[in-house]
């Protein structure tokens, strides 16, 4: 039943991204495939719940699922006959070179560790079970969000358990299917990154390259700890990072593939975490900037209207059903402290540069940056991603700067802790900029060219 | 059959590739040793897997609850205890958090998590537990069992208990 559950997710979501572009590259589908499954699988559970349907029957919301799949399947069948011609899986995935398939081998090594350690162990993390995880339990014992924990009399929720509920959701799923870990789900979407970042690096850059920013991805020391454990900041990562990437690729094109996948995977991002708001933020501008370019307004406020369908959605819930509000601790009036912004930034550095965090990443970004400056206007597009990252940190350095804290050594460490997991956002940006650079593209071309010389003897 | 004898041919690496193969492979893995070497991050990373393994082979004869148990210690022991000895509509009688702060060593509870009540009802759940430093803003509850910690709680009985436990739970 656990593997079957989670096969129809992924066979779901398959048909949902096939139903959204079509025309995308087989492995982008792939890496794309499961995130989506899941998220409208919350989606889902979320409107059931709202119905009074008891999520607890979790073979109706598969037998839903099913269902949509196959007329999601007829759909897609109808309107693209005959089929596209696609490359088959075993030609993409075919050993390049020796050094391809040891980086290829490490990264899916890893993946394989993380799942063992993340089934092995039961969720432990503070955070979890007093937030989300103890919402997904309660919602696979009672069968709806509106459950124990957030009883008026004996509340038992903390900020965390007032998240979108994405995450809260897709665990109880688990739990619902027999897994005694909800962990699981924080496995696919870190495997799910790397299969999608991998997919859009190998646009940008050769298939050597492409195995090593990925495996640089999966081997940040920091992400790796968290994909194990029952934490929403890799599935957030996963939605606001795949998101931008989409709707930066997208805005030099003029068919709205990446523009309709990046919409979507923000506004499940949306559902994720309160923090996607930021980079629904930035991912408004660029549909924005698409919609001027392309003369198609209607677009932005189409996936305006979206992004606030969605945010709004758990909002109003929270406030109509739940009866509860989260107070976040956050001062929305703008004020200038040159102490505080000092002391913060301070952290910042000390944080981002911490080589226990992000291994070389960082540097890595920094530094290539520094080495594009000659190429700025030469490569806009190249230059476009660079001022979405600056954009979305400027605005989530913003977030906590107005947080209401001085920043001092003995009070809550929010840089430490909240900022140091939400850079996972912006690490697939970066490893994608570094990749896209021409310094990183001509010697991972050069070393490719230079094994191809040789790559077929025709001696007879 | 000649076409493809010539694809074969064809399709056989030459030595020269093999060689440069072999170069860059070396040249990658270098990269990865000398990564590893040089930050603390990839470091960790790496012990991190070997000691990962020797915990798994460790305690892989534990159940879930007793791998629970490795990780966050007597917290969850005693909060297991009060699940395995209580019916599901159990509401439970805590102590006041400054009992938990006077165990022993072999009951230290880490952190006094326990003391925090979302944390606390998640092991429990869907029994309740009412905290007896709560008890002025929850009046209504009546508790049907009491928590006995260090001692604490059998002053609450209205009966007398001939083998008493220093951790236990009791009914009312």
């Amino acid at each position: 039943m656990e593997i079957a559950g989670l096969l129809i997710t992924l066979v779901f979501g398959l048909a949902l991204v096939n139903a959204v572009a079509y025309r995308l590259p087989v492995w982008e589908k792939i890496g794309y495939a499961w995130p989506m499954g899941l998220g409208a699988n919350a989606l889902l559970m979320f409107m059931l719940d709202l119905m009074h349907i008891s999520l607890r029957h979790v073979t109706g919301v598969l037998a839903v699922e099913l269902a949509l799949t196959i007329v999601l399947g007829v759909y897609i069948q109808r309107k693209y006959r005959p089929r596209l011609p696609e490359k088959s899986l075993l030609t993409i995935a075919a050993p390049r070179n020796l050094a391809w398939l040891l980086l290829m081998a490490t990264v899916v090594f890893l993946v394989y560790v993380v799942t063992t350690r993340a089934l092995f162990w039961p969720v432990y993390i503070y955070d979890s079970i007093y937030g989300f995880d103890f919402v997904a339990k309660a919602v696979a014992q009672e069968g709806t969000l509106n459950n124990a924990v957030f009883d008026p009399h004996h509340p038992l929720y903390s900020l965390r358990s007032l998240y979108p509920p994405l995450v809260a959701l897709n665990f109880a799923f688990a739990y619902l299917l027999g897994f005694e870990t909800s962990h699981i789900i924080v496995v696919i979407f870190y495997a799910s990154l790397a299969v999608s970042l991998y997919a859009f690096l190998a646009q940008v850059t050769t298939p050597l390259g492409a195995a090593f920013y990925t495996l640089l991805l999966v081997t940040i020391p920091e992400l790796f700890n968290f994909a194990s454990l029952s934490s929403s900041n890799p599935i957030c990562a996963y939605y606001c990072a795949m998101g931008l990437l989409a709707l930066w690729r997208a805005v030099d094109t003029t068919c709205g593939l990446d523009l309709r996948m990046g919409a979507v995977l923000i506004a499940l991002a949306l559902w994720t975490r309160p923090e996607a708001i930021i980079f629904a933020t930035v991912a408004g501008a660029l549909v924005l900037w698409w919609s001027i370019k392309q003369k198609r307004i209607g677009a932005v406020v189409v996936v305006g209207v979206t992004f606030l369908a969605v945010w709004g959605s758990w909002q109003l819930y929270l406030q109509d059903v739940l009866h509860v509000t989260g107070d976040q601790p956050m001062d929305f009036d703008l004020t200038w402290d040159a102490g505080k912004l000092s002391r913060m930034l301070s952290r910042v550095m000390e944080v981002t540069f911490h080589g226990s965090y992000y291994g070389i990443v960082m540097f890595l970004f920094v530094a290539v940056v520094f080495l594009n400056i000659p190429f700025l206007w030469k490569q806009r597009h190249t230059s476009l991603l660079l001022v979405v990252i600056v954009a979305a940190w400027g605005l989530y350095l913003l977030v906590f700067y107005q947080l209401d804290t001085d920043f001092m050594p003995n009070s809550t460490d929010w840089i430490g802790d909240a900022y140091r997991r939400g850079m996972f956002n912006f690490i697939p940006l970066m490893l994608l900029y570094c990749a896209a650079s021409p310094w990183s593209r001509t010697a991972f071309t050069g070393i490719e060219r230079w094994l191809d010389a040789d790559k077929s003897s025709v001696t007879e | 059959m000649a076409n493809s004898v010539m694809k074969k041919m064809k399709l056989t690496p030459s030595v020269r590739y093999i060689v440069k193969n072999l170069v860059v492979l070396a040249g990658v893995s270098s990269v990865i040793v000398f990564l590893v070497n040089v930050n603390t991050g990839y470091n960790l990373l790496v012990s991190k897997l070997a000691q990962e393994r020797l915990a798994e082979r460790q305690y892989e004869d534990l159940s879930y609850d007793q791998r629970r148990t490795v990780k966050l210690g007597y917290n969850v022991t005693y909060l297991q205890l009060l699940r395995s000895r209580t019916p599901e509509t159990a509401v439970i009688l805590m102590p006041p958090d400054s009992v938990f702060r006077k165990t022993d060593e072999a009951h230290a509870f880490i952190d006094y998590w326990i003391t925090n009540r979302g944390w606390a009802s998640y092991f429990v759940y869907p029994r309740r537990l009412v905290y007896s430093d709560d008890l002025q803003a929850e009046p209504v509850v009546r508790p049907t069992h009491v928590a006995i910690v260090n001692d604490w709680g059998y002053d609450k009985l209205d009966y007398p208990v001939d083998k008493r436990y220093a951790y236990d739970v009791m009914p009312f």
